[in-house]
């Protein structure tokens, strides 16, 4: 029988072993820094504490996963890999835009970007929500609120 | 009468002009997110949280509670009308509510669901009043080790109520007590996790990873699943509201024992109104005359969960205020709101900063009767809300979210960081487990450890200090008790999860 069968849950086995190497990873790192003593807890202390805990909860969870029958264990499912790339693409270059050329372009930007996440793309929605979302949140967060964005790309100014 | 004093103080502050306005904005766009099914609660008061920033702390706070309450009222009007609840806490009302609109009985069960809230809250905002300060008095006595033991009690909690498995959740808690660590040490300024990063040695800001781990992940996760909304709501006209008498006389006890046990589940630290509602559905579902009536359109079965949601989301303001440790997840942020405008919720907040305590009790109330006028007339509007396509929706959220995060410091750095948070945030939505309770550990994090610290420094390192302290002892013991209450039916029966029975899948 192969190993794949027998594991029961592959969504509780990942999520195990991402709590496994996440402690291993904060253990090693903490152990650089001065422990002190049970009486006097020096920087150290306290996470390499949490670190093994982690560790330990992460292999329970691993194993209960491979070892332990759910019935109705949910499948990890598919990826949304489409929108979860275009989505961070999308706040990315928002995040990238937004200083150098203003809120303006930042939005277009984003609005375009998301809107290739998911559903049909439609270039006319596309365009009335970029309209939309300037009028409105520059006369939300510039002109009401008062924050300090560059609504236009700051050669111009 | 101090009880009386002290709301007219906190009258004083609530009904100012702009504190109205800010309740009222609260409220609305609670009521706006309960309705739209996708975007929880947590996510909506973390998507405001960076625009809170630029208001006074009194009238940010008030605001936040208001998305929290708002949000429990909306999240019911879709539950009934398309059997899709907006959060978690509404989830029950589909059971009873959506036969009752297939019945063509839509209207009295709105406004007997908003009735309900409206008693839910009311009830409460007094119990939080009478109770907070005693509460707070008691607090006083409490020294590092039962802090310590009350805030683990509290992140078990978070940790058994969460959808999944009890260890995911505790694993969970455990990673944010670790996120918690990164940035200067409290004591000795030591840096740590930061990777020489100047960005990091103040820590892993809150609210980015409020916004990536709830909004993003969770907008992402819903654009995977597709649009698949469908409105069955029409019109409901006005005079179709009007509940019969019939429905007033059998709501009135389930609301009363709704409320009873929606407070007391509030005031527990870690428990929310998810789990109160289903807690007092099973009630009123186990006392009842005729309990083959529940799933076809029981009244009682309706407003008792409803007001159980609602008394929740007012009492878990008492250990979020006097205590400093949260009920659910939308508390934390709460919480982590206060903290960053310098207000540490604690014992002391009662008497020193009393415009604030009771401001934002008198706001509750003054929240509340704002719902119940939002709630009744425009629940035509709220309904045509559903129609708005996800794709108009996502992209506006989105923007709103950069520009928030953005302008906490004007740091674009910030804002991808948010990005990072979203995509480890949806690797976590796939894995089955839940955020609640990283959030919750890490806001406590830093304090968990300090009395950790100093309490094994009080008894020259030896730990029977939690369990030789009264006080600390019955923290723990209740904690343990929660683990059983998980593990025991498990154990009998392992292929059925209670906690997924709670069905406590709050976002």
């Amino acid at each position: 029988m192969s190993l794949r069968a027998r594991i029961h849950s592959p969504q509780d086995v990942a999520a195990g072993l991402l709590f496994v190497a996440i402690g291993i990873a904060t253990v090693v790192a903490a152990l650089d820094y001065p422990m002190g003593t049970v009486r006097r807890f020096g920087p150290g202390y306290f996470p390499v504490l949490l670190g093994v805990l982690l560790a330990l909860l992460g292999a329970a969870v691993a194993i209960k996963g491979i070892a332990v029958r759910i019935e109705d264990a949910e499948p990890i499912g598919p990826w949304a890999l489409r929108p979860l790339i275009l989505i961070a693409a999308a706040v990315i270059a928002f995040a990238l835009l937004v200083r150098p050329l203003g809120l303006t372009v930042a939005t277009v930007a984003l609005v375009v970007i998301s809107s290739l996440a998911g559903g049909r793309f439609s270039l006319k929605r596309v365009i009335a929500l970029s309209v939309a979302l300037v009028a409105l949140s520059a006369a939300i967060f510039i002109f009401t609120l008062g924050l300090p964005f560059n609504l236009w790309p700051a050669l111009w100014n | 009468m101090e009880l009386i004093g002290n709301l007219a103080l906190g009258f004083g502050v609530a009904l100012s002009p702009m504190t109205l306005l800010y309740c009222l904005i609260g409220v609305t766009a609670g009521t706006l997110i309960g309705v739209l099914p996708g975007i929880g609660p947590i996510a909506t008061v973390g998507m405001l949280l960076p625009i809170t920033f630029h208001l006074p702390p009194v009238q940010a706070i008030i605001m936040l509670a208001g998305i929290y309450y708002g949000a429990m009222y909306g999240g019911s009007t879709t539950a009934i009308l398309l059997k899709l609840p907006g959060t978690a806490a509404s989830a029950v009302a589909c059971i009873e509510g959506y036969p009752m609109a297939q019945q063509g009985r839509a209207g009295p069960a709105l406004v007997m669901t908003t009735l309900a809230s409206f008693f839910g809250a009311c009830v409460a905002i007094i119990i939080v009043g009478a109770f907070a300060p005693p509460l707070a008095q008691f607090a006083l006595e409490f020294g590092s080790p039962e802090f310590f033991s009350l805030m683990l009690v509290g992140l078990i909690a978070a940790a058994v109520l969460a959808h999944g498995s009890l260890l995911k959740g505790l694993a969970m808690a455990v990673l944010g007590l670790i996120l918690g660590m990164v940035g200067q040490d409290v004591s000795t300024g030591f840096p740590r996790f930061t990777f020489g990063l100047g960005e990091l040695y103040e820590g892993v800001k809150f609210v980015i990873v409020v916004v990536g781990l709830f909004g993003l992940a969770e907008i992402v996760h819903n654009i995977g699943l597709g649009d698949k909304r469908e409105i069955y709501a029409k019109k409901v006209p006005l005079r179709e509201l009007i509940p019969l008498r019939r429905d007033l006389r059998v709501s009135f006890w389930p609301m009363v024992r709704g409320t009873g046990i929606g407070a007391v589940i509030g005031i527990l630290p870690g428990a929310g109104p998810a789990i109160s509602a289903f807690a007092s559905y099973a009630v009123e579902k186990r006392i009842a005359k005729d309990p083959s009536e529940f799933g076809k359109g029981s009244m009682a079965g309706l407003v008792a969960p409803e007001a159980a949601n609602n008394s929740t989301a007012q009492t878990a303001f008492i250990p979020t205020l006097t205590l400093g440790v949260p009920g659910d997840a939308t508390t934390a942020i709460i919480l982590g709101a206060m903290l960053i405008h310098g207000i540490v919720p604690g014992p002391k907040i009662v008497t020193e900063a009393p415009e604030l305590f009771w401001g934002l009790i008198a706001s509750f109330w003054i929240g509340n009767l704002m719902l119940l006028v939002l709630n009744l007339p425009f629940i035509g509007l709220w309904v045509r809300l559903l129609s708005i396509p996800y794709q108009i929706l996502f992209p506006s959220i989105l923007l709103f979210v950069c520009i928030g995060v953005f302008s906490l410091n004007n740091e674009p750095a910030d804002v991808i960081m948010a990005a990072a948070f979203g995509i480890i945030g949806y690797v976590f939505l796939k894995l089955g487990c839940e955020a609640a309770p990283l959030l919750l550990g890490l806001i406590l994090g830093p304090m968990v450890e300090e009395n950790l610290r100093r309490s094994l420094q009080l008894s020259r390192g030896d730990p029977m200090i939690f369990l030789t302290r009264p006080i600390s002892l019955t923290f723990l013991i209740a904690g343990v008790f929660l683990i059983l209450l998980v593990v025991v039916p498990a154990l009998r029966k392992p292929r059925k999860d209670p906690t997924i029975a709670a069905g406590s899948k709050e976002s």
